[in-house]
């Protein structure tokens, strides 16, 4: 059932139960906390006058590895990745340490989306972090992301080095970490 | 309307349409079924018993620009800007591409408030970025997320500007991301 603008009640009219179905029961079905099914979760609105409870998700990997290529990909051990249910925006976030062997490289980081969506890493729109030399730094962005395809959306985290510069050394990305809040 | 703590209804007692009208109605208009508009939105508690639906919004920039000014402006295309409804508050994320001519120097990027607040940039949300290795030309892209506070509820704008504290500095990838509350 969907929400129903209440009704003005009329004084010396009846009350039917039909109007109690409507207006009392069906729309109190389409609030929060009839909507509620997990602890920790947010409400987002899907349209007018419709809601719908969305989760949140977290991964890390803590291994430092390396890369050397420029093409966005996979470290030996991949990830971290989270798959949510989404509408068609989702809020993510991702950090890591981050250094090149080089200190004039570039060491790269974004995240590829999989699922009802795909979404390659370092498409323009989708955020990425490039770091710039061999110190050891931990950085963290946010993207707010839409487009997506409602559903189960997965998203991993992905790396690269140089950046249309050469030479573009060797990519070391450890603490690896990426959350997501579907909308 | 506003909410109205719900009545304890008494047995052998009238139920009055007035009483329908302030206690389904009326409070039924203030949930958040009642108030979402469009999806993708959050709902923010405003005060006692009284919620909001609040956007979210990003612009991005990807041309390539310059300036040497050490005080806050904008380059040839300005921006990146998000206007939208807001609260007293706002969550504000700006990134950029950044690179200095000089090993030395230091590029900025910062955002200010226009429209139903004047807000100048705040140093808690700034990014800054040191300068390029002698001989390198590659940027760094990073970000900061501040908490944007004092905001008069209505429509502001945030707006995206750059500087250098010496020095050539060329900002691309430019994005500004604003979540109202």
């Amino acid at each position: 059932m969907a929400w129903s603008a209440p009704m003005t009640f009329v004084g010396n009219t009846v009350l039917s139960a039909a109007n109690l179905n409507t207006y009392l029961r069906d729309n109190l079905s389409q609030l929060a906390p009839a909507k509620a099914t997990t602890a920790n979760r947010i409400f987002v609105s899907t349209g007018t006058n419709a809601i719908a409870e969305r989760a949140y998700s977290t991964s890390q990997v803590s291994a430092t590895q390396t890369r050397s290529a420029t093409g966005y990909g996979d470290l030996a051990t991949a990830g971290p990745s989270v798959t949510v249910t989404t509408g068609t925006q989702a809020l993510v976030g991702f950090s890591c340490f981050i250094f090149n062997s080089s200190s004039a490289d570039l060491s790269n980081v974004s995240f590829a989306v999989s699922g009802a969506t795909t979404i390659s890493p370092g498409d323009d729109g989708i955020m990425h972090m490039e770091i710039l030399g061999s110190q050891s730094e931990r950085v963290g962005v946010i993207e707010y992301v839409t487009g997506l395809t409602a559903g189960s959306n997965t998203f991993t985290l992905k790396y690269s080095v140089g950046s249309g510069f050469a030479p573009v050394g060797t990519g070391s990305y450890g603490e690896r970490h990426i959350w997501v809040i579907g909308l | 309307m506003v909410w109205v703590a719900p009545a304890t209804f008494v047995a052998n007692t009238a139920l009055t349409a007035a009483q329908l009208n302030t206690f389904i109605r009326d409070n039924l208009l203030e949930t958040e079924a009642a108030k979402a508009t469009t999806a993708g939105r959050l709902f923010w508690t405003t005060s006692r018993n009284a919620i909001a639906e609040r956007p979210l919004s990003e612009s991005f920039v990807s041309t390539t620009e310059t300036t040497a000014s050490t005080s806050f402006v904008d380059l040839g295309t300005s921006g990146p800007s998000v206007t939208l409804f807001t609260g007293r508050y706002a969550l504000v994320a700006i990134s950029a591409a950044i690179r200095n001519g000089s090993e030395t120097s230091l590029a900025h990027i910062n955002y200010y408030v226009s429209g139903a607040t004047e807000q100048s940039h705040q140093e808690q949300s700034e990014l800054k970025l040191g300068g390029n290795a002698a001989g390198t030309t590659h940027p760094s892209r990073s970000m900061t997320v501040s908490w944007c506070t004092n905001l008069n509820p209505g429509v502001n704008t945030f707006t995206l500007q750059y500087k250098v504290s010496a020095d050539d500095g060329v900002f691309f990838y430019r994005r500004l991301t604003v979540i109202a509350l």
